[in-house]
């Protein structure tokens, strides 16, 4: 018998896939030739004809490779922005909203960036600032997990699940790393002191304040979602 | 035998059909179709997986790899909401189709 992995591979040599897109769909095709082989043999057939019917099946569409690509990324895009941004900009929308909500209900000192405090940073200071709002960090596995959960629903899979879960944690990193361009830039939030002094130990506690404790909590959400969408054996 | 473009036409119907009561793996599909059909619709690989991707691509189906019960990965597809959704006013598409069809030939026989 051949190997029909092989063969499979060797056909779609020449598609756009991705060594690992074309790594699965070969599988996929090598199944449904093994099952053809396999029960053309059980009817009778000799071995060399049941093995040309099936190399015959997959050779007979010249054009088999590109249409299997099309197919698979006819609604590529779509797919991306249902199973990752939809989710994921759900869920960071709704993380604002509710660090919005506390803030307003008396809680903005405790949020508010110890470099934006007037007077408050020391230029020989190197205390590390963390900000941890705990009603807000107990809300976040809920959105992690919503994330995750709105993502498996759309189809995606576990690491796109992930990424959606923790959508909100990417923001705050990006959003912190303009600031912190910015507050390069710009000469009034250094206060002529050296930048490394200042904003080193402000950023080091706004990110382990802003992002990794919040991906920890974000964490706490996603991951029994993970655990539950484990390819399962479904006969 | 049914002309091709019909076959085309109805092959989603037939896919979401067979596979709103279990999930099967491609030459699972292709036989099942095949055996209920009687013959009419018949799917090859070059057929039937293009057919697959598409509808997955939409969301009408959704596959997960599994074992078969000789121990052998195959990838099932499984009818998702949005397919079940779109399955009965396909249906109904067809049924109506299929019955003017009727209707029409009868007329002229008679």
């Amino acid at each position: 018998m051949p190997d029909w992995v092989r063969e499979a591979l060797r056909r779609l040599a020449g598609s756009k896939f991705s060594a690992e897109e074309r790594g699965e769909v070969s599988r996929e095709l090598a199944g449904y030739l093994e099952d053809l082989y396999d029960a053309s043999c059980a009817n009778g057939q000799n071995e060399s004809d049941t093995i040309q019917n099936a190399l015959d099946e997959l050779h007979r569409d010249a054009r088999l490779g590109p249409k299997l690509y099309r197919a698979r990324k006819e609604n590529s895009m779509n797919d991306r922005t249902k199973q990752f941004w939809l989710p994921g900009t759900a869920t960071m929308l709704a993380s604002a909203l509710c660090l919005a909500v506390l803030e307003f209900a008396q809680l903005r000192a405790h949020f508010t960036p110890v470099w934006l405090r007037h007077g408050a940073t020391s230029p020989h200071s190197f205390d590390l600032p963390l900000v941890l709002n705990w009603p807000w960090l107990g809300v976040l596995p809920f959105l992690g997990a919503a994330g995750a959960y709105l993502s498996r629903r759309a189809g995606g899979r576990r690491a796109v699940q992930a990424a959606a879960g923790f959508f909100s944690a990417f923001v705050f990193l990006a959003s912190l790393l303009i600031v912190l361009v910015l507050s390069f830039v710009s000469g009034d939030l250094l206060g002529g002191v050296p930048a490394t002094r200042t904003l080193f130990p402000e950023f080091v506690g706004a990110i382990v304040s802003w992002v990794l404790i919040p991906g920890v909590a974000l964490l706490l959400g996603v991951v029994p979602f993970l655990r539950n969408s484990n390819a399962r054996h479904i006969v | 035998m049914i002309s091709s473009n019909i076959k085309r036409g109805s092959a989603e119907v037939a896919i979401l059909s067979v596979l709103a009561d279990r999930p099967l793996h491609g030459y699972e599909i292709a036989r099942r179709i095949e055996h209920e059909t009687r013959g009419a619709l018949r799917f090859t690989l070059a057929s039937l997986y293009p057919l697959l991707y598409r509808m997955e691509s939409r969301g009408w189906l959704r596959a997960t790899w599994g074992e078969t019960p000789a121990g052998r990965a195959r990838r099932y597809y499984r009818v998702t909401a949005a397919g079940r959704k779109k399955l009965a006013p396909l249906r109904k598409e067809w049924r109506d189709l299929f019955r003017a069809l009727g209707r029409l030939a009868q007329a002229h026989h008679a």
